[in-house]
């Protein structure tokens, strides 16, 4: 491999996974491209059933760009591509046809124990809310129907239910239940980016991946949806990027810290706040950098 | 401190302070520059008006209705070229709305990166072509193709009493209401298809990732997700696609035929309003001539001021 400006020099890494029986969601030796620039090294980040899993590091390290590969979004962009495997519920869903070629090309002897469906089912299975709230122009109940009626047969009464469950869910039905014909976009910020959790969850998935969710909203905003990411946990598996240390103190129950591309820490948040094994986790958590 | 006093005597010298003269000045300027294009407007509905009147008078209402267009015995019924301009209009939209689509969704969605430059380049450079050129190549290429081997067969094979059989009935020059829609559908279609490309451009690319995201295949992201999120500027490019149809001339005046009868059938020659203008502007040497046609000018700009309160009104129900 050839030595790009962003390897990190003097790696030094701690990683104490979740026990491999409980993993829903696994990425593992991950390097990711776009072009011929380099922006992952080698990122493994397993993902615990029903826990929350926080990604933190400062700006630039990669914490979307893993985000953006674990449901394979990153694939609608034909000159960005990933090397490596991820893994959910043991079976692989990095499968496009360079993907074995590429692991070959890397060194890996792997046999490859693809899923068996394609990609739109994986991103149903796999949820993702954005950055910046993303309401479909259409009605409310439309946005949170929406992902049903593209996956499942289901008569009126059935998606009504769906969706009154979901909108319930994202602690957003007392606030819409009057409005549901109303357009996704009159809503607040906060209550858009809760609809959009909402409309990912209708869909049942086993994983929901957020990308900063709580970055254009305002305090108030954000504890409802962090009481709601609490809640669903039940439920499901959860990743969340955000830049907020407390919030990944708050929620999750594992951290990962990345740094240019590398993942340096990954262990329980209670370790991690309390005892960051490496250095560079240390100087970012006590504010050194960021 | 040292800043403040540096900076109070430059203010009071400025020319463009609030109530200074410069300032008005410049105001002044910006409301004649706004309030010419108004007088302008005004000034040719009232000239097109007067210089009609003669006509709208001597002939009433059946100026609109009847269809007997007759310099020599001086009557004029514009009813044939008032809907050979709508016909053929509606027709090139018709025909150019859903290329325009495919073509503008496939450079956005689909095209590969390296071909989607030289083709949003090219569609862009199709959009200038002066209408002069479009409609020589109608005349010298389409319309003697179209003649043989469009026209003839449908001719030779159809019986003429079947419905299909009138509709395509007709000389078979090629000269006809269907090829003048068809130019004005290549015509209208770089345009279109740019500026929808444009539209398409500015879905965020994460309203697109989150429909995606979902699940969703390409053609469900852009029916449900993409067009429906620039409705309101893809009906204002379709009104102003529909708006330089019915304005087109010279094209149409090369393809169409240029008789001022009703057309019977597609394959009929016909006449624009503008087409006829064209070619008679000229030659107009009654008054009750140039009268009809002053008319005609007026009706044309009705027609296209309609449109464009249509699209107002459709794109501003959506809001």
């Amino acid at each position: 491999m050839t030595k790009n400006e962003n390897m990190v020099e003097d790696l030094e890494q701690f990683i104490a996974p979740p026990p491999t029986e409980n993993l829903n969601l696994e990425a593992r030796n991950l390097d990711f491209y776009y072009g011929t620039h380099q922006t992952l090294f080698n990122v493994s980040l397993p993902v615990e059933r029903n826990k929350i899993t926080a990604l933190i590091g400062p700006s630039g390290c990669g914490k979307s760009t893993l985000l953006r590969i674990l449901n394979r979004i990153y694939a609608l962009y034909p000159q960005q591509y990933a090397v490596g495997r991820v893994l959910l519920d043991g079976k692989d869903i990095l499968t496009d046809h360079n993907t074995l070629s590429r692991l070959k090309d890397r060194g890996d002897q792997v046999e490859l124990d693809p899923l068996d469906c394609d990609i739109s089912q994986i991103r149903a299975r796999i949820g993702m809310v954005f950055q910046k709230p993303t309401p479909f122009p259409m009605s409310i109940y439309d946005n949170v129907a929406y992902g049903v009626r593209l996956h499942f047969n289901k008569s009126r009464q059935e998606i009504d239910g769906i969706v009154e469950r979901a909108l319930h869910r994202a602690a957003l039905w007392d606030e819409v239940k009057d409005k549901l014909k109303d357009s996704g976009l009159s809503l607040s910020g906060g209550q858009q980016q809760r609809l959009c959790v909402a409309r990912g969850l209708a869909v049942e998935p086993e994983v929901l991946l957020l990308d900063e969710p709580a970055s254009a909203l305002d305090p108030v905003s954000t504890a409802r949806l962090e009481e709601t990411l609490m809640e669903l946990k039940k439920d499901l598996s959860i990743v969340i990027v955000t830049h907020n240390l407390q919030q990944a103190a708050r929620i999750s129950d594992y951290t990962g810290f990345m740094y240019l591309g590398n993942m340096i820490e990954f262990c329980s948040t209670d370790r991690l706040f309390a005892r960051p094994k490496t250095r560079r986790a240390r100087d970012y958590l006590t504010g050194r950098f960021g | 401190m040292s800043d403040s006093s540096l900076s109070q005597p430059s203010r009071s010298d400025r020319l463009f302070s609030s109530g200074s003269l410069g300032e008005m000045i410049f105001r002044s300027l910006c409301f004649s520059a706004a309030t010419l294009t108004l007088v302008a407007m005004a000034g040719i509905i009232v000239s097109l008006t007067i210089g009609g009147w003669p006509a709208f008078k001597a002939f009433g209402i059946n100026f609109f209705l009847s269809s007997e267009w007759n310099p020599v015995s001086e009557i004029y019924g514009a009813a044939g070229p008032i809907i050979g301009t709508l016909i053929t209009s509606f027709l090139a939209l018709l025909l150019a709305l859903p290329l325009a689509v495919g073509i503008s969704v496939f450079l956005v969605e689909f095209c590969p990166v390296i071909l989607a430059r030289p083709i949003a380049v090219a569609v862009e450079l199709l959009a200038g072509i002066p209408s002069i050129v479009y409609g020589m190549w109608g005349l010298f290429v389409l319309a003697p193709w179209f003649a043989h081997y469009i026209q003839f067969p449908l001719l030779m094979n159809l019986s003429s009493d079947s419905w299909l059989g009138k509709m395509v009935a007709g000389v078979p020059n090629g000269a006809n209401i269907l090829t003048a829609s068809l130019i004005l559908a290549i015509m209208i279609l770089p345009y279109m298809a740019s500026v929808f490309r444009e539209l398409f451009l500015t879905v965020p690319a994460q309203v697109r990732e989150a429909a995606y995201g979902l699940g969703a295949t390409p053609f469900e992201v852009v029916r449900s997700v993409i067009i429906p999120y620039v409705k309101r500027g893809l009906i204002g490019v379709i009104m102003l696609g529909l708006g330089r149809a019915l304005g087109e001339t010279m094209a149409v005046t090369f393809i169409i035929g240029n008789t001022h009868s009703l057309p019977h059938s597609l394959f009929d020659s016909g006449s624009t309003i503008a087409s006829t203008i064209a070619n008679e502007f000229t030659e107009a040497t009654s008054e009750m001539h140039s009268a009809a046609l002053t008319a005609l000018g007026l009706v044309l700009f009705m027609i296209t001021f309609l449109v464009l309160i249509l699209a107002r009104l459709l794109i501003g129900k959506r809001s």
